[in-house]
């Protein structure tokens, strides 16, 4: 899980960074073909963010590193929205087997009281066998109430994104200084329109003060502007805009995140080239890049 | 993938000479008459390696040092072993440049796949730009670490 990190420093990791399913195969190994899932840690405190595929491999590290002694681990999972690429992964998640161990379960509060029917449904015998009752771990699902959760030593801020079917959640994940935004599963195309009417421009303002000078923004960049013509209303920002509003609201590190799923790694290498070229010779610059399975990142 | 059609979970994967019993071919055609209690079935051996030709066997890996003044074209094979990187005459990467770290970051092999780790080095280790404290390395990534920029180059060869 790599060396001691430095109090103030979180290490982010990703699990899974596809979008919408899972895409195995020769042609996506660089950037992955899980579903989101992304941890962020400091010491043995841990933020989880979604629960898709990906969620499977981080499980495996986690036992391997704490095996029988979870209970030094501190297991907080954040759900942006259960859609099937943000929860699949959660029965796949070995540590639910340990007896002993804690995982507390956060989501939007929009469900009204449904979120832990639709977690347990999944596990539901017609789509599982093994039903969410029978597991060792000890599973607390909240619906998020307060603006601000303390997880010491987080503060995880959060606001609802509309812009999605059903709804989304973005969650801003401070230690320090440092601040970390998560936000996937959003049309923002919807939002920062030509002539915003004054709801649009109201949720505008909050999504730029919600990332403004966020040391990393992991955010949906589905689409390029080409593939967007047909898959407009299906929930997803594209690139170019996202980039434009990440840098106007001088984010330092951009990840692009729920890669489309038929966007091959030569595909988004290209991409890649295309915009880290041109925002870091940008003044001040931004590091644009795609979020990569397998890359743990310090901040 | 050869010719031949095996399924898979007949195979042990402990044992390299693996035995299965094939009943014998029934000389009459029509429906398959219930086996006779005196038939001896065969038994045909099978090499591990036969049944898993075409699966990867061989995996070279290695990092290249690129436009690195006095490391022109200097190449370091990757094993099993880890290759630690540093300004450190002990590392097994020995990189004596400004900005690297007595030792900075290695590159070891988890499952079949190689990573590469900084090892709380000053000045941090990227890979393709981005500052990682761990990352799954692919054909073509380039590892910065400090003035050294270290191309990973990874083969596999399917026997
Ligand atoms: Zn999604
Ligand atoms: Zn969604």
């Amino acid at each position: 899980m790599g060396p001691s990190l430095f109090d103030d420093t979180m290490e982010i990791s990703f699990w899974g960074t596809r979008g919408s399913i899972s895409t195995p195969g020769r042609t996506t190994e660089k950037y992955g073909g899980n579903t989101p899932c992304v941890s962020v840690r400091s010491a043995n405190t841990f933020i989880i963010l979604d629960a898709g595929t990906g969620i499977r491999n981080f499980g495996h590290e986690l036992v391997q590193k704490y095996r029988n002694n979870f209970n030094e681990a501190s297991l907080n999972l954040f759900l942006s929205h259960t859609h099937w690429d943000h929860i699949q992964g959660l029965p796949f998640f070995d540590p639910l087997y340990i007896p002993g161990v804690h995982l507390s379960v956060y989501g939007s509060p929009g469900k009204r009281g449904l979120l832990e029917q639709i977690l347990r449904g999944q596990m539901d015998m017609d789509y599982f066998p093994v039903q969410m009752s029978a597991l060792s771990a000890e599973l607390i699902i909240r619906e998020m109430d307060k603006e601000l959760i303390e997880i010491i030593p987080f503060r995880i801020d959060w606001q609802e994104q509309i812009y999605h079917p059903g709804g989304s959640v973005r969650f801003g994940i401070n230690l320090g200084k440092k601040r970390l935004v998560y936000a996937t599963d959003v049309e923002l195309n919807k939002c920062f329109v030509e002539n915003p009417t004054p709801e649009q421009k109201g949720h505008q303002r909050a999504y730029m003060k919600f990332i403004e000078g966020a040391d990393m923004l992991i955010a949906d960049g589905q689409y390029t502007a080409e593939e967007y013509v047909k898959t407009k209303n299906y929930g997803h920002t594209t690139i170019p805009l996202l980039a434009d509003i990440a840098y106007r609201c001088r984010v330092k590190q951009l990840a692009v995140f729920h890669h489309n799923p038929p966007h091959t790694d030569n595909n988004i290498d290209e991409l890649w080239q295309d915009y880290h070229a041109r925002f870091m010779t940008a003044d001040p610059p931004m590091n644009v890049f795609w979020a990569r399975e397998g890359q743990a990142i310090p901040l | 993938m050869s010719e031949k059609k095996h399924n898979s979970d007949l195979f042990s994967t402990t044992a390299d000479l693996t035995q299965i019993h094939v009943p014998p071919l029934s000389s009459t055609s029509g429906p398959i008459p219930p086996p006779r209690r005196d038939e001896r079935s065969h038994t045909l051996k099978i090499s591990r390696r036969e049944v898993l030709k075409g699966v990867v066997s061989k995996q070279r890996a290695y990092l290249e040092a690129m436009g690195v003044p006095g490391f022109e074209n200097r190449v370091f094979e990757l094993d099993t072993n880890e290759a630690v990187m540093g300004r450190s005459a002990e590392c097994n990467v020995h990189l004596p440049l400004p900005n690297v770290s007595r030792v900075h970051a290695r590159v070891y092999l988890v499952n079949e796949e190689y990573h590469v780790e900084d090892m709380n080095s000053t000045n941090g280790t990227f890979v393709n730009g981005v500052r990682i404290s761990r990352c799954a390395l692919r054909n073509n990534d380039l590892i910065e670490v400090g003035e050294a920029k270290m191309l990973f180059v990874e083969a596999k060869v399917r026997e």
